[in-house]
């Protein structure tokens, strides 16, 4: 449990929620900047953009968790994780603060109306109950190979 | 740093084994050549001390056979027959297969005794001059016969090598025989590489010198003393050999002895003295060697004459029935205690024994005469010339001069060229972000000088692109040298006398490229001399020249590679391709029959066509030509073909010369950039709206003759198809091979260099889309792959016969699997 405590976390913004990335996962924070479509069948795949000479796919956390996205607030962020060796960003709404968690409770099936398996847990912080992202689960895209 | 050792030493084999080809094919070709000889002799020399070095037993034995081999040939004791080079050529493919053995697994486990037994019994035979030719132990050794002596087991091998290792050290002592002391000395580890003249007995070798040079017991890094030592001599006098050999590694295990022959007119004592200035240098003998040697030589010869052949048949006889180890493998193993003591010394060496002043010091001093000098003097030169990639010290003398290389990592390159990548993508953003700020700070005198700034990088940046590029680069013969080696396994396995002309050996292109295209080019060399080329009396009854002609050449072509494979064999028959397709389902009748030949000839890239029956049936052009065509356009290649039956096949390939940074149109499909690489852009139109047609439901276009498909590229990539203003639409038309498509573009911005980067494999495939670059505005581009841009085509619709066989193509490819064929193409 004393990992767990220690470790620190970034809060995202996401519609009125917000969920936490563990700050191991994060490469760096970005602005939103120019994205190039791909035609994907990924549904949530919002494209690729250039980061400093690297291509990084882009996925919209909103259109992962099937929330409206037709507009972008303008505190929208890219936040890079490293995902099995490439560098893959995830759009939100903003990023608010980094923060420690006192205790982590399993996640329940559906949190905020978003399936359960998305998320490692739910942490309790001084600003109160804030689910913790599954950026594995959030990143794969099991349709994929199901429709191939 | 061990894998470092390890890295180099797989270098170094790799290129000996090249080296050792060549050699062996010009042996081959063109005979006994003093040379020739001389130059395998140094590979294999090199090799057994490098694998030695490096713990590789097997290795070692085998090069150490060889080299046994190689010496009796230059020794003229053994004539260059097919066998022989044959057997060289196994022995070459088996050390092929132990570098793989240990670049993968990091030993060798191949059981090499077979290929080890015929190149003794090959040495044994020009050693035992007694026996006829074909003499049963070499034959039966060539067969692989049980109880050859090439099957006893190790141990039997050893303990027989104990029981004549004492009965040679008797006949040492009493009379040697010829053969077995030549062997004696290659066998041992100082048959010197770089001695273009061996002491052999036709020579006079009166005037040589021989000093013995003990270095200081507590000298560090004896070889590189005896390397100082050795230049010092090259500076005074000519040094025909030294023992050990002069290698890298020459003194090790406390052996602080060398011996270096050599020539020169210096006297014995001006040479001493020079010699015992030398830093850790003990002690110095010198002695003229020459007559002495020779007489004792001669002596010898005579003297075992009359033994030697009885001797010699029972000593066979015994290798017959595997009771004894043969004579190669008795020196071979026997003698490691005799290493770099030995060869040109040997005969000498008895008489260390019994006192070191010589009576050839005094006389051998003045003895030395011009003439003589004159007269060797172009000789040796000629063996220098001869030889090749730094075996021998001499030639690496003269490379160093002329040739100044090192060697490099790969990933060095590459990380190099991505960095250079870089730079020009931020270069293409500086100046779209100079001519912005130009209208705001115009009048600035600041913004002339980073115009001027960024002007100069440009040109220092592309300079560097330039030459990265071109440190990547590499001659194309890398790739062309193999096919000699092949094309005579082929000749010989299919008895057709072939000739292979190898053209533009030195056009560069990159290594990617390279590598990516030898598969392709020899799977188009096999198809040539498999099918192409005719029999040999088919050919006479045609009036064709008896040796059938393969040419392969390659030659720059503007930002382009052009290679071309070439035979002049019986062609391909359209009519033939057709009914074969025709019986294969490919086509219908009525499509056959309105095919052009062109277009009928094109078939054989479709992949139902090639299967292994029509290899015999018809032409047999075809065999994997599908194969041949993915790979090529996987490279943003081009391929083409044109024969004339009856004549010969000729096939075309357009290659870029690099992968990394590709010359690309620019385009726009609505809003968004797209790059298509130059090489698949065959022309750029603009067509009036109206001339748009339909056939059979599909939009096509009439461009000159040819109708061509029309695609917007927008439906497939949800893009909406934007509303033209006027009444032109652009047309891009690509082209991959002989397909041709027209894609409908919004906008067309330019070319320029682009930077090809993946787009990872978290997006993973996208039909269409080979990779991306990143434009001067910073934003990302996708680059449109053109083949895959006919696949999205023709799975939307097909409708035309013609696409019948192209719809085929595509489903094979989308299923993975054969949809006519049985897979037989490769």
């Amino acid at each position: 449990m004393e990992s767990i405590t220690s470790q620190q976390y970034v809060v995202v913004e996401l519609g009125t929620e917000k969920h936490a990335l563990s700050i191991s996962e994060i490469y760096e924070i970005i602005k939103i900047q120019k994205i190039t479509q791909v035609p994907n069948n990924n549904p949530f795949l919002e494209g690729v953009t250039n980061l400093r000479g690297k291509i990084v796919p882009i996925v919209n956390l909103r259109k992962r968790f099937g929330l409206d996205d037709t507009q972008l607030p303008k505190n929208s962020r890219i936040v890079i994780v490293r995902h099995k060796d490439e560098m893959i960003g995830i759009i939100v709404d903003g990023v608010s603060q980094v923060t420690r968690f006192s205790d982590i409770q399993p996640s329940t099936d559906i949190v905020s109306g978003i399936d359960g398996q998305y998320f490692n847990g739910i942490g309790r912080s001084e600003e109160g109950l804030i689910s913790i992202l599954n950026i594995e689960r959030i990143l794969t895209w099991t349709e994929v190979r199901e429709r191939a | 740093m061990r894998s470092e050792l390890m890295g180099a030493f797989l270098d170094e084999v790799e290129e000996q084994l090249q080296l050792l080809e060549m050699n062996i094919l010009q042996l081959e070709q063109e005979g006994e050549s003093e040379q020739v000889i001389q130059s395998i002799f140094r590979t294999a020399h090199t090799l057994k001390g490098s694998s030695a070095t490096m713990g590789f037993e097997q290795m070692k034995d085998l090069t150490h056979e060889m080299e046994n081999v190689l010496d009796q040939i230059r020794r003229h004791r053994l004539p260059v027959s097919q066998d022989l080079v044959n057997v060289l050529f196994e022995c070459l493919d088996m050390l092929g297969v132990l570098k793989t053995e240990i670049e993968r697994t990091g030993t060798t486990h191949t059981n090499t005794d077979r290929i080890a037994a015929k190149l003794r019994a090959l040495a044994q035979y020009a050693g035992g001059e007694s026996a006829p030719p074909g003499a049963p132990a070499a034959s039966a050794a060539f067969d692989g016969t049980p109880g050859s002596g090439a099957f006893v087991s190790d141990s039997g091998v050893r303990q027989a090598i104990g029981e004549t290792r004492g009965r040679q050290e008797e006949r040492n002592a009493d009379a040697p025989m010829p053969q077995n002391r030549d062997a004696a000395s290659l066998g041992s580890d100082g048959a010197a590489p770089g001695t273009s003249q061996g002491p052999g007995p036709a020579e006079p070798s009166a005037r040589r010198i021989e000093c013995r040079v003990l270095l200081a017991d507590g000298c560090e890094m004896k070889s590189a003393r005896a390397h100082v030592i050795y230049q010092t001599l090259s500076g005074i006098a000519r040094v025909l050999s030294t023992m050990p050999p002069m290698d890298d590694d020459m003194l090790q295990q406390g052996n602080r002895e060398i011996i270096f022959v050599v020539e020169t007119d210096l006297g014995l004592d001006e040479l001493e003295a020079l010699l015992l200035k030398e830093i850790d240098v003990e002690d110095v003998e010198l002695r003229c060697g020459g007559e002495n040697v020779l007489e004792q030589e001669q002596a010898a010869e005579s003297r075992s004459q009359p033994g030697a052949p009885l001797e010699e048949l029972v000593r066979q006889a015994l290798v017959r029935n595997g009771l004894a180890p043969n004579e190669a493998d008795r020196h071979g193993s026997a003698r490691p205690e005799f290493a770099g003591y030995e060869p040109s010394v040997q005969a000498s060496s008895a008489q260390d024994s019994e006192g070191h002043n010589v009576p050839g010091r005094e006389s051998g001093k003045h003895e030395f005469e011009k003439d003589e000098y004159a007269k060797r003097e172009p000789v040796r030169q000629d063996s220098a010339r001869g030889t090749d990639a730094g075996t021998g010290r001499k030639e690496a003398e003269t490379q160093r001069k002329t040739v100044q290389t090192i060697r490099v990592d790969v990933e060095r390159l590459d990380n190099l060229m991505n960095l250079v990548g870089e730079l020009v993508i931020d270069q293409t953003r500086i100046v779209q972000l100079s001519s912005m700020l130009r209208d705001v700070y115009h009048a600035d005198e600041a913004f002339e000088d980073l115009e001027q700034i960024s002007n100069h990088i440009a040109r220092v940046i592309s300079e560097l692109q330039e030459s990265v590029m071109k440190t990547r680069m590499l001659p194309i013969d890398r790739l062309f040298s193999r096919f000699p080696r092949m094309v005579r396994d082929l000749s010989q396995e299919l008895g057709k006398e072939i000739e292979l002309v190898l053209d533009g050996k030195e056009t560069e292109l990159d290594r990617t490229v390279i590598e990516e295209i030898s598969d392709p080019l020899i799977h188009l060399v096999r198809n040539s001399i498999d099918h192409g080329i005719e029999s040999r009396e088919e050919r006479l009854k045609l009036g064709k020249p008896a040796k059938g002609m393969v040419r392969l050449s390659a030659m720059h072509q503007e930002n382009h590679v052009v290679i071309t494979v070439e035979d002049d064999g019986r062609g391909i028959w359209p009519d033939r391709i057709k009914a074969s397709a025709v019986a294969k389902g490919l086509i219908t009748e009525a499509a056959a029959e309105s095919m052009s030949d062109r277009e009928a000839i094109q078939l054989i890239f479709s992949p139902g066509f090639s299967t292994a029956q029509t290899v015999s049936d018809v032409s047999g052009r075809g065999v994997g030509m599908d194969i041949v065509r993915t790979h090529i356009e996987k490279l943003n290649g081009l391929i083409d073909v044109e024969t004339k039956p009856g004549q010969g096949t000729k096939f075309t390939i357009k290659l870029p010369l690099t992968l990394a940074i590709v010359n690309g149109l620019l385009i726009k499909l609505g809003q968004f950039t797209y790059a298509l690489p130059m090489s698949s852009v065959v022309e750029i139109v603009r067509i009036p709206q109206e001339d748009i047609q339909s056939v059979k439901g599909r939009p096509v276009v009439q461009i000159r003759e040819q109708v061509m498909p029309l695609v917007w590229i927008h439906d497939h990539f949800r893009i909406p198809r934007v509303k033209r203003p006027n009444r032109n639409v652009f047309v891009v038309v690509v082209g991959i091979a002989e397909r041709r498509l027209g894609l409908v573009v919004d906008e067309l911005i330019g070319n320029q260099d682009i930077v090809v980067k993946s787009i990872g494999s978290y997006v993973g495939k996208v039909e269409g889309v080979s990779g991306a670059t990143i434009l001067g505005d910073g934003s990302v581009a996708l680059i449109l792959d053109v083949v895959g841009l006919m696949k999205l085509v023709s799975i939307a619709d097909v409708t035309s016969m013609e696409d019948a066989v192209f719809a085929a193509d595509e489903q094979k490819a989308a299923d993975g699997q054969g949809v006519f064929g049985n897979g037989s193409q490769h």
